[in-house]
């Protein structure tokens, strides 16, 4: 709790940000265009589903970043309904937006690979739906978040519906192995340890390691920008408001 | 190369586009929110606001009539 302490205070995070953020773009542009250029380029295709497989390679990173950063919201909303730390509020409105895009690009990237895979865009199944309900849940919480003027009001029920969310990150992430899904089951990270040849689950663990490193380059950046908001407005006088 | 391929190249370019649109939108407005916090009118009201208020000290004159 006591980096959490420490960063809450907006001239430290900007003094962090500035060491942090070019560090977290460096190695976002360095792990991604070498993940996906191996990925695309280097790792064989897949004995059953040819080259479609390829896809994975942005679909499955983007899946794991929507249930992370979700954990990331949920966290943050507490903090600022506990402890009211603005810096926490900034990082959950921020975070939701970023897991939205994520949420989005795992959602279409899945569709187009269960064409050739599957032979449709789109089934019913369990893992699909909580997916799709989790895009819900995040748009959800960015219109709750705007329609409260009050902060500490719209903390309160941000935390509250990111909490009561919680339950549907626990079904997207068991739903392949409770029910009866077509969807693949788990296998980069299993008990028998990983399912998939090093030749595919080297590129697709660095790509993930860029992906994350694209949504913390994200983070402090529209953190700091909200931070120079804030303070701009504050700065203002009503009537320069207007 | 296979049809699949086709499904890859869409893929790939949904995703860069949805991520480089998204990348470049924080950009820009942090741009903007950084110009407009450090230009040199807003950066003096700052300053100004943060200094010490003048305490004027007068000396009171004894009033004559008491």
């Amino acid at each position: 709790m006591k980096w959490i302490a420490y960063l809450a205070n907006p001239d430290r995070f900007s003094r962090f940000n500035r060491y942090a953020l070019p560090l977290c773009v460096l190695s976002a542009i360095f792990l991604t265009s070498i993940g996906l250029g191996w990925g695309l380029f280097y790792a064989p295709a897949d004995y059953l589903q040819g080259d479609a497989a390829r896809i994975l390679f942005i679909h499955v990173p983007s899946a794991w970043l929507s249930l992370f950063i979700y954990i990331g919201v949920t966290l943050s909303a507490v903090i600022f309904w506990v402890w009211r730390h603005n810096l926490a509020d900034i990082a959950a409105q921020e975070m939701a937006l970023i897991g939205t895009v994520f949420t989005l690009i795992s959602l279409v990237t899945g569709a187009i690979w269960g064409k050739p895979s599957w032979g449709v865009y789109w089934v019913w199944d369990i893992r699909l739906v909580s997916q799709l309900l989790l895009l819900m849940i995040y748009l959800g919480i960015l219109m709750l978040r705007q329609s409260q003027t009050d902060a500490a009001a719209a903390a309160r029920f941000v935390a509250m519906l990111a909490l009561a969310g919680l339950i549907n990150i626990f079904i997207v992430k068991y739903s392949v192995e409770i029910w009866n899904s077509q969807h693949q089951g788990p296998s980069v990270i299993t008990s028998e340890g990983s399912k998939i040849h090093a030749s595919m689950l080297w590129p697709l663990m660095v790509t993930a390691f860029g992906f994350h490193f694209i949504f913390f380059s994200l983070l402090l950046t529209r953190m700091q920008t909200q931070l120079l908001n804030r303070r701009w407005s504050r700065l203002l006088t009503p009537q320069e408001k207007l | 190369m296979s049809g699949d391929w086709n499904y890859v190249f869409l893929a790939y370019s949904v995703t860069l586009l949805l991520l480089a649109s998204f990348i470049l939108q924080s950009f820009i407005a942090y741009l903007n929110a950084k110009k407009r916090v450090s230009e040199p009118e807003l950066e003096a009201k700052e300053i100004s606001d943060h200094q010490p208020s003048e305490i004027k000290l007068e000396t009171i004159e004894p009033d004559a009539s008491t």
